[in-house]
């Protein structure tokens, strides 16, 4: 059983624990996955680009890729069970959550946690609802918990 | 060879040069300073005859004050990085959060709009959305909000005091306000309009501010940089208290940088002192004066006067609202700053109309951050980087927020005017 977990900011511990649970004692391949947020990125350029005449870089080191590494190996920690890392980022128009769908192709589950953790439609914020609706495998939604 | 620059082939000529200075900033060929292209675009409109010699001169001693006053806000801002204000904030704004996504929004809110009020946008964009970016970290919550909050508010918080903006320095010297009048008439904008964003984003970025509150680590929380921050405060009531007594802002502000950079001149003389030129960054000061010489081209022709008569006479309240979005307009077409520089001398008889213009080349910008032109080679300059920016996702978020602060800010500054009676 090939097992994706996709991993966001705020609510990726919610996701790990439920994998681990799922995965423990089971003949199961786990896939930490986690996709650079792009609109972030923009707005990290944007400012200093904002800034005409002040000689900075016309392009500033983006720090998100290495933040998500970061976060890849905290995840791997957590879980305490062999895994793989997939850290991917939006090329051209792509969005998160199609990279995402793309993503789960070869899997068989996906385990992935809602963004809030109130009940309601706003505990899926959009991209997270359009990977539950377009996931082509089975998937496991669980609440996020700080 | 000589240009007349009334004729039409004369306006052709300075805003094509104009266009090629700003796509010279942008692209910055070879990793040139933008002060490289701009210089030498300066000295030809002289030699050209777009502008005599004489009025070079003049524009250029005007904008020195201006520009000295830039250099030393600039320095305090590096300053009060390195004395460690910015990471004390980091801290702050993670305790106050109480580990909460929403609560970490509210901070980023105050303290992004104090700090682009008292050291200028600058601070805000390259010294404060990193800090912002690691105490979302810190915490757990996502860095979506609080980046894209400090990029805005560096823009719409821009607007309170002489210093938060070079757009506003530049509109200071010629409106005729003391300090303490500008920060009072500004002050009802200033804080309607970061009022109106942070209720936007409350609502636009609800996924993202929903995920839940994580524990705020105890560990490493800098101390209070209290020297700097004292100095700060004093330097801020010097603008309002010195300039009764004649003693312009600039000099306030040159003086604060100094008692703040004294204790490193005496450690290290050398070094600091080179760091301190460094930070006043010369190149960008002799890029505002030539900037200021190839705008001077494109105003005194027809371009300028067409301009004139999209002014209008009076500060009524519709009156502040179309010249707010004429400059909101000017700002995103080119930038703001060359926006600035056409439209100051135009409603300079008017200090209503003239903070009108102030709150439209400030605000206007979060629609295309860099001016429209500006954005479109952007957009290729990080593409090439392997990053393409989603120009759709700026514009939406900027057409949510800047029409309703632009809208908001006028009347509260319309409010300011009838009350003080201007």
């Amino acid at each position: 059983m090939r097992v994706l977990v996709w991993l966001t900011e705020g609510t990726w511990e919610s996701a790990v624990d439920a994998a681990r649970e799922l995965a423990e004692g089971r003949d199961a391949e786990v896939v930490l996955l986690h996709v650079d947020d792009a609109a972030t990125a923009d707005a990290w350029h944007a400012g200093p680009a904002g800034l005409l005449g002040r000689g900075g870089p016309p392009v500033p080191e983006d720090p998100f890729h290495a933040a998500a590494t970061r976060l890849l190996t905290a995840a791997q920690t957590r879980l305490g069970l062999p895994s793989t890392t997939d850290q991917r980022a939006p090329h051209g128009h792509d969005r998160v959550e199609t990279v995402v769908v793309d993503a789960c192709r070869d899997a068989d589950v996906l385990v992935c946690a809602r963004d809030g953790d109130r009940p309601g439609p706003h505990s899926l914020a959009p991209p997270t609802r359009f990977v539950v609706d377009h996931a082509p495998c089975d998937v496991v939604l669980v609440w996020a918990r700080g | 060879m000589h240009v007349d620059v009334t004729t039409a082939a004369g306006a052709v000529v300075a805003v094509v040069v104009l266009v090629a200075v700003l796509v010279f900033a942008v692209v910055r060929p070879r990793g040139l300073p933008e002060v490289a292209g701009a210089l030498p675009a300066a000295v030809l409109v002289v030699v050209l005859g777009l502008v005599p010699p004489s009025d070079a001169v003049d524009e250029a001693r005007t904008l020195g004050p201006t520009v000295g006053f830039l250099a030393a806000i600039l320095v305090l801002a590096e300053l009060a990085r390195e004395d460690g204000v910015f990471a004390w904030a980091g801290g702050v704004m993670a305790r106050r959060s109480h580990g909460s996504p929403r609560g970490l929004l509210t901070a980023v809110f105050v303290v992004a709009s104090l700090t682009t009020a008292v050291l200028s946008l600058d601070a805000t964009v390259v010294l404060l959305t990193p800090v912002v970016l690691a105490t979302a970290s810190r915490i757990g919550a996502r860095a979506r909000p609080g980046v894209y909050a400090s990029t805005h508010l560096a823009n719409t918080a821009s607007t309170l005091l002489p210093v938060s903006n070079l757009t506003n320095l530049l509109a200071f010297g010629a409106s005729g306000l003391t300090f303490a009048g500008f920060a009072g008439l500004m002050a009802l904008p200033w804080l309607a309009t970061v009022a109106v964003e942070y209720g936007v984003f409350r609502w636009w970025f609800r996924g993202d501010l929903a995920t839940p509150t994580h524990p705020v680590p105890a560990d490493d929380a800098p101390p209070a940089p209290r020297f700097a921050l004292v100095v700060l405060a004093a330097t801020l009531v010097g603008f309002a208290v010195a300039e009764p007594f004649g003693i312009a802002p600039a000099w306030v502000a040159a003086a604060g940088a100094v008692v703040l950079a004294a204790p490193r001149l005496v450690r290290a003389p050398r070094r600091e002192a080179a760091a301190v030129v460094r930070a006043a960054n010369v190149p960008f000061l002799v890029f505002v004066v030539s900037l200021g010489v190839v705008v001077l081209a494109v105003r005194s022709g027809p371009v300028g006067d067409g301009v004139a008569h999209l002014v209008p006479d009076r500060a009524d309240f519709l009156g502040l609202l179309a010249v707010a979005g004429l400059a909101a307009v000017l700002a995103n077409l080119l930038n703001n700053l060359p926006a600035t520089l056409v439209l100051v001398p135009l409603t300079a008889h008017s200090p209503g109309l003239l903070l009108a213009v102030l709150l439209g080349v400030t605000i206007g910008p979060n629609l295309t951050y860099v001016g429209s032109l500006a954005t479109l080679l952007w957009r290729q300059v990080l593409h090439a980087h392997d990053h393409t920016p989603s120009a759709g996702r700026f514009v939406r978020l900027g057409l949510a927020t800047v029409p309703a602060c632009l809208v908001v800010g006028v009347a509260a500054l319309w409010v300011g005017l009838q009350v003080t009676g201007r």
